[in-house]
């Protein structure tokens, strides 16, 4: 099973919070690959792919950051036009859910983040229908 | 015009005996069937032949709060269920419920009490009156509901809420008074002039009762001013038996019927009596009360006395305008809420913290509750969904214990104030 870790820390809704997560981020050494944003109310949620997970992951628990690890699929898409889609349609006939999703571009081509309700089902399935979830040596 | 001439008239000197003959009288009674009041008497080392003038009632054990969770629902009782027509019910400090109950002549004297009242702000057969007060376990909407009927008005029983049908009604029915929580008329006058609705011009309101919930002469002017009203302060707790006294119409203190209950104002700490006319703090003695007798109840407000004679020829002592608890209850949108409740509620949620932080403000005229927690850092998840499913969760047991709705918010763990010594976890921003 090919799946990624993604860091997720909670945010407060306040002047300056996501600068204090960047920041020691960055003093970590971890290169952002890509991130998202989810807005609660009063919080948010930012989720990070990184190349040096784990040490952003102590940095920001030693920082006193509320931070949690989890297991993404990292898709390659077709750069061009309906790459996405491709994908989206393929999950929809596959009866994948997706919870939330990410993209970003890397050098050569773009990745699609997923995150999906059964993570070892749908990476099979996904696997079997010729797509090839890339693991964290390629993602870099 | 009086309600009951004889007695809100009577002179102070034959008050005070009668005061004190329904004092002994009362202490008898307790301490032949009360058992809760017979031990705090003897724990007092007092007997009822020690009460030998009405000063004497300093001798007696204070009641307070606590004693009805302690004997919560029924230990404290005087009658028996039989004899007991109705309940109310008040939020507790620590999710416990006050349970108060009422013989049918503990309703005959709260109605009579009220009749009283509202005789003295001059609403009669004249008036029609509209309850805004919470009509259910509340003891406000009932309470006015019987008090304005006695007095032969006509009763529009609106309770809280859906205020465009309230202003809707108010107009059509032709009310002449209301009794509603300051918060809430303020409110409804805002409503009104969204829709282009002006109470002089539109209504025949004249009166409002307002009450529940801590309120100011600023606000009283504000009201006055604005809707060009008379608004009347009005007084009680669910322990008295609920709202039970008025301001007359010279709006000079709030009368405390001689015949109904005795006022003492002491010094929290030393819980000694304050000199004449000093703030301190508001101990009732209820005379008249079958089901739960409240001798000494410890209420909690901060006010002081008048002993004059009001102009309005009523001998009754009058008591000032609230300014303040010696507890840290709050009063929102008219309801009781303890932190301690808070506290309570959060402590059986696992997913939080036990760190949390209450903030009150104002939204328009209505209270707004806000609590923040901590998250949990286990229960930290990178999906918004199980996060908001925990703010569901914390919202509805909030609404659950405290009988209001509360604003949650989710904090980053570590992120609020922790406090050595006594913590300060009420950020009150209203403006009364």
């Amino acid at each position: 099973m090919t799946l990624v870790k993604q860091l997720s820390v909670m945010v407060e809704n306040r002047v300056g919070r996501l600068a204090e997560v960047t920041g020691t981020i960055g003093e970590a050494g971890a290169n952002i690959l890509g991130f998202s944003i989810a807005e609660g109310e009063n919080f948010g949620i930012v989720r990070f792919m990184l190349d040096r997970t784990d040490d952003a992951y102590n940095a920001l628990k030693a920082n006193g950051h509320t931070v949690s690890c989890s297991d993404v699929i990292a898709l390659p898409i077709e750069d061009n036009p309906g790459g996405l889609h491709r994908v989206a349609a393929r999950c929809a006939q596959l009866g994948v859910n997706i919870v939330y999703a990410y993209a970003f571009r890397k050098s050569d081509g773009a990745v699609l983040v997923l995150k999906v309700d059964d993570s070892a089902r749908s990476v099979r399935m996904l696997k079997a229908d010729g797509f090839n979830p890339l693991d964290v040596e390629e993602l870099v | 015009m009086y309600w009951n001439a004889r007695m809100e008239c009577m002179p102070k000197d034959e008050l005070r005996r009668h005061q004190f003959r329904e004092l002994k009288t009362l202490v008898y009674r307790l301490y032949s069937f009360n058992n809760f009041y017979h031990d705090r008497m003897k724990e007092q080392g007092v007997h009822p032949d020690d009460i030998q003038s009405l000063e004497d009632i300093r001798k007696l054990p204070f009641m307070h709060k606590q004693d009805l969770r302690d004997n919560y629902p029924t230990k404290m009782f005087t009658s028996s269920r039989e004899e007991v027509v109705r309940y109310h019910v008040s939020s507790g400090t620590t999710g416990k419920p006050t349970l108060v109950g009422y013989t049918a002549q503990d309703i005959d004297f709260w109605t009579d009490s009220l009749a009283r009242a509202l005789t003295s702000i001059g609403i009669g057969t004249d008036d029609v009156v509209q309850v805004s007060y919470g009509y259910g376990l509340f003891t406000g909407g009932l309470g006015l509901h019987y008090g304005a009927e006695r007095v032969g008005a006509t009763v529009l029983p609106a309770s809280v809420g859906n205020t465009e049908r309230q202003l809707e009604l108010m107009i059509d029915l032709d009310v002449t008074a209301i009794a509603c929580t300051p918060s809430y008329m303020i409110h409804m006058g805002e409503v009104a002039k969204k829709l282009g609705i002006d109470f002089q011009r539109d209504t025949k309101l004249r009166k409002a009762i307002l009450g529940a919930e801590p309120w100011s002469e600023g606000m009283r002017q504000h009201i006055q001013d604005n809707l060009g009203i008379e608004a009347y302060d009005i007084y009680g707790t669910s322990e008295l038996s609920g709202p039970m006294f008025t301001e007359c119409e010279e709006r000079n203190g709030i009368h405390i019927w001689s015949d109904v209950a005795i006022v003492e104002i002491i010094d929290p700490e030393t819980e000694e009596p304050v000199p004449d006319g000093e703030i301190g703090e508001l101990v009732i003695t209820v005379l008249k009360k079958e089901a739960m007798p409240m001798i000494r109840y410890r209420i909690r407000d901060l006010t002081y006395a008048l002993e004059d004679k009001c102009e309005c020829g009523r001998t009754s002592t009058r008591i000032g305008r609230i300014s303040g608890r010696t507890d840290d209850m709050l009063i929102i949108r008219g309801i009781n809420v303890f932190p301690s409740q808070v506290e309570h509620t959060l402590m059986n949620i696992p997913e939080v913290g036990e760190q949390f932080m209450i903030i009150l403000d104002r939204k328009g005229a209505l209270d707004v509750m806000t609590v923040q927690v901590e998250l949990s850092p286990d229960h930290f998840s990178d999906k918004m969904a199980d996060m908001m499913a925990i703010k569901k969760k914390i919202d509805s047991d909030m609404k659950k214990y405290l009988n209001i709705s509360v604003n949650v918010e989710l904090m980053d763990p570590g992120s609020l104030p922790r406090f050595e010594g006594k913590a300060k976890r009420v950020v009150d921003k209203r403006v009364f």
